[in-house]
């Protein structure tokens, strides 16, 4: 956040903007969107140890009306992509997507006719989370470099 | 006279965040008990069974 500490100590002055944004990047509430094997690395990734919470993601929330952040994860098919899309048309803006595992990414080891080569060709994905499954690690790596761009981003208060 | 009593339709699925893994179940309840399911399965097909 862009702040300038004033003339004076006791206070500091800002954009309404860059305050909204760094209240958006410690406030992203989770919709998993668990299909496959990677959710399993993905309850490991949310467990205490790893402590997502430190990034403002410790709370998952199971409407995706309620959610910021939509977490596919685990194998797309094409029979369940519509469903997906549908979520993610269900949730309000600001929304940002984030693909889990390389199924997600790519399609992966899944180079055959059933399975979506990426979620992308469906959805707009803002961060990609490679490795099958990703280790935790890169797990907050990829929330992190979440967190940056929703703080890079615009926040309008109104249309412009 | 009473009304008509006819047990209700309950779609769960195909991706609920209460479950693990994709599978759409249609059910019909009486009451609180289940006495009819519908599974519909393959939303995670992905030809495991071909291997490339």
């Amino acid at each position: 956040m862009e702040i300038s500490s004033g003339d004076g100590p006791g206070f500091i002055t800002s954009k309404l903007e860059s305050a909204v944004a760094w209240a958006r990047k410690y406030s992203i509430f989770i919709y998993p969107f668990v299909t496959a094997c990677c959710g399993m690395e993905y309850m490991s990734a949310a467990s205490g140890h790893f402590d997502m919470d430190r990034f403002g993601a410790g709370l998952p929330r199971f409407s995706p009306r309620q959610a910021d952040v939509l977490l596919v994860v685990g194998t797309i098919s094409h029979k369940i992509a519509p469903i997906l899309r549908r979520v993610y048309d269900q949730m309000c803006e600001p929304k940002w997507v984030v693909a889990f595992g390389v199924c997600t990414c790519t399609g992966g080891f899944y180079d055959n006719y059933a399975t979506v080569q990426g979620i992308d060709t469906i959805l707009p994905v803002d961060i990609y989370i490679p490795g099958c499954p990703p280790r935790p690690e890169a797990v907050l790596d990829g929330l992190i470099k979440l967190q940056t761009k929703i703080e890079s981003q615009r926040h309008p208060l109104r249309e412009i | 006279m009473t009304a008509a009593v006819k047990n209700m339709l309950v779609n769960v699925g195909p991706s609920h965040p209460a479950m693990h893994g994709v599978i759409r179940l249609i059910t019909e309840l009486e009451g609180e008990t289940v006495v009819n399911v519908e599974a519909e399965i393959g939303y995670l097909h992905r030809a495991f069974e071909n291997p490339p």
